[in-house]
């Protein structure tokens, strides 16, 4: 199937570094003739867990919880924005089509959607590392990637 | 076209599963279990009956706030049910706690915080400090670090920390600061949150954790602190930590930029757009001006409490603050949670349940006064980066009573001893809400807290036991 739909999927996750795979993603978008559709997933857990330490740990009324989470939301589009600014120009250079999207939400929903919206025929994802005490701490898995199907998957570790 | 399911089957074993699953169901009834075991053991010797009682209560309340099984403020909704029901206290007497005197006066310094910051008036102050003196990166670093302790001196620490963030966001962002790899974001950050946290340890208003040790204390013998008491008693920790803290930022974070001109124009900008101070920030700046002189000169003759609240109804005779206003600002879990914890904490040290427990447990490990002192203020230092500051003390005050007992030590000695370490979380972001914003920030890996921060820790707690054995006897407090 992968064949008959030329376009590439990068999938980033906010905040991380990954030089290699958008290398990886615009070869091979280049050499499938296809579009890159570079995604940068926001997940709203971030911002709300920092706010939520703050009311329930704190004890600070909902004014400043929410002031925090409002901050930490434009900030991470604020780099997610810069980020695909970024890959943009990589993109124009390398003479190779983008489209660059900031979604929020479930990554691994929000991913299928793409796939089908855009007619994605090999989805590059970028797997984050996580320490052993971040693990620890955050209770976190120790790679994260979002669930895929409808196309084929290349995993790439973040820089 | 339709996209074809993948399914994934998870292979762990079952019991794994359900577990992760029902982690907090599992951990209720592992509460439920620890009391009715505490509750149904044979009584000890040395133990009274209610002691046990209150003994058990106070095992499934310490059990619940260590592993957030319910929120802070429900646990101290069940001491206070437990307690009557178990036959500790009379109904009438537990509930009576909920209106200590400490309860209210950290409600009045919440809403004394909440009406600064609805004003403005904190804004202006932050902007105008930071405008005036953030000139290189070296000043702009040490501005926001010093504004962070001034600020958490007059006001919560997590306040604090909430409401200068997005000002040290504005300042990266327009410097193009990278995550996680500009050094000087980092150190922005830690400034931000280690500021806030040190302030927070220097006076009764930074934290809410001091004013609850002294509210068991007075609850347990009558005893308690004035403000400038407190205050000058914390003085030699709070100024070690300013120069150590400062100078681990910057050694560990060199500045890696030259000029912070974009930044100095943001905050200019800023600055310019606040205009003039309202009727209602100069009300503000002067009812909070002549309550912290009342409190210093007046708060043993009229009571801390008092005057904070005859603070919040000045301002509301003033006009300058609403009562819709204070509810956006306020959380009022924070009253369930003190009164909750004076409640549990009386009734385990009228009940001889903490002079008991301490016998079994640091008299085991203590020979003197002083490892008393070193003990507990490492278990209270430990503890509090795992766990809510608060709950450190409403866990560690009432034993410390008791262990005080033991070995003859006034007790008075123990609010410090247990509430000072409690706010010193330098090193995890789930230790204090500041930490956990400045990490969330992305600027900042789990290292760069927990390398410096460990330093400082460790700074943090000699100088306290330095500061407990030479500099306290000169207040009337012996550790030995």
């Amino acid at each position: 199937m992968s064949e008959t739909r030329p376009n590439v999927l990068l999938v980033i996750p906010a905040g991380k570094e990954a030089q290699q795979a958008t290398r990886a993603a615009l070869d091979l978008a280049k050499a499938r003739g296809g579009t890159l559709v570079a995604l940068v997933v926001l997940d709203p857990a971030v911002s709300t867990r920092a706010a939520s330490a703050l009311s329930d740990v704190g004890f600070m009324g909902e004014e400043l919880s929410e002031q925090v989470e409002a901050t930490l939301r434009d900030e991470y589009r604020a780099g997610a924005e810069a980020l695909l600014r970024a890959l943009v120009e990589q993109a124009k250079r390398d003479l190779t089509r983008i489209t660059p999207l900031i979604e929020q939400g479930d990554a691994s929903e929000i991913c299928g959607r793409v796939i089908d919206a855009h007619a994605v025929g090999v989805a590059v994802l970028v797997a984050e590392k996580h320490s052993w005490l971040t693990r620890f701490l955050a209770h976190d898995a120790a790679v994260q990637l979002p669930a895929l199907s409808g196309c084929e998957v290349r995993v790439m570790e973040e820089d | 076209m339709a996209r074809e399911r993948e399914v994934v089957v998870d292979r762990r074993p079952l019991w794994v599963i359900l577990a992760g699953r029902s982690r907090k169901t599992l951990l209720t009834l592992c509460g439920a279990l620890l009391y009715w075991i505490v509750a149904a053991m044979p009584l000890p010797a040395g133990l009274t009956p209610a002691g046990q009682k209150a003994l058990a209560a106070f095992a499934l309340c310490v059990f619940f706030w260590v592993l957030n099984v319910l929120p802070l403020m429900i646990t101290s909704l069940l001491a206070i049910i437990l307690l009557p029901l178990s036959g500790v206290m009379q109904s009438s007497q537990a509930y009576a706690l909920f209106g200590n005197e400490a309860v209210f006066f950290i409600l009045g310094a919440f809403i004394l915080a909440a009406c600064l910051m609805k004003s403005g008036l904190s804004s202006r102050i932050a902007l105008n400090i930071l405008h005036r003196f953030g000139h290189t990166p070296r000043r702009l670093l040490l501005s926001i670090f010093l504004l962070n302790v001034v600020m958490a001196f007059f006001m919560s620490e997590h306040a604090v920390a909430a409401m200068n963030f997005p000002i040290v966001v504005e300042i990266v962002s327009v410097l193009g600061l990278q995550r996680r790899r500009s050094n000087y974001a980092r150190a922005l950050f830690l400034a931000m949150a280690w500021g806030s946290s040190i302030g927070g340890i220097a006076t009764l208003l930074g934290g809410a954790r001091a004013p609850l040790a002294l509210g068991i204390l007075k609850e347990a013998t009558g005893q308690s602190y004035s403000f400038l008491e407190w205050t000058l008693l914390t003085l030699p920790l709070v100024l070690v930590l300013l120069v150590s803290g400062y100078q681990i930022i910057v050694r560990f974070f060199p500045a890696e930029i030259d000029s912070v001109q974009a930044a100095e124009s943001a905050l200019n900008e800023r600055w310019l757009k606040l205009g003039r101070p309202s009727y209602s920030e100069w009300a503000i700046g002067l009812v909070m001006a002549a309550t912290f002189v009342a409190w210093i000169i007046g708060g043993e003759e009229f009571g801390l409490a008092n005057i904070a609240i005859a603070a919040v109804v000045a301002l509301f005779v003033l006009r300058v603050v609403s009562w819709r206003d204070i509810e956006r600002y306020v959380n009022w879990g924070v009253l369930l949670m003190y009164g909750g914890a004076i409640a549990l904490g009386a009734a385990i040290n009228k009940s001889g349940a903490a002079t008991w427990l301490a016998h079994v447990t640091i008299s085991h490990w203590a020979s003197s006064g002083m490892t008393v002192v070193l003990l507990t203020s490492l278990v209270s230092i430990l503890l509090t980066e795992a766990m809510s500051h608060s709950a450190v003390v409403a866990l560690l005050m009432p034993v410390s009573l008791g262990v005080a007992h033991e070995f003859g030590l006034d007790p008075r000695l123990m609010a410090p001893v247990v509430a000072l370490p409690a706010g010193l979380a330098f090193t995890l972001p789930i230790g204090t809400p500041a930490n956990a914003i400045a990490y969330s920030s992305g600027y900042l890996r789990i290292w760069d807290l927990l390398g410096p921060g460990a330093l400082l820790e460790v700074i943090a707690w000699l100088t306290f036991n330095a500061m407990a054995y030479w500099y306290w006897p000169l207040f009337g407090l012996h550790v030995q």
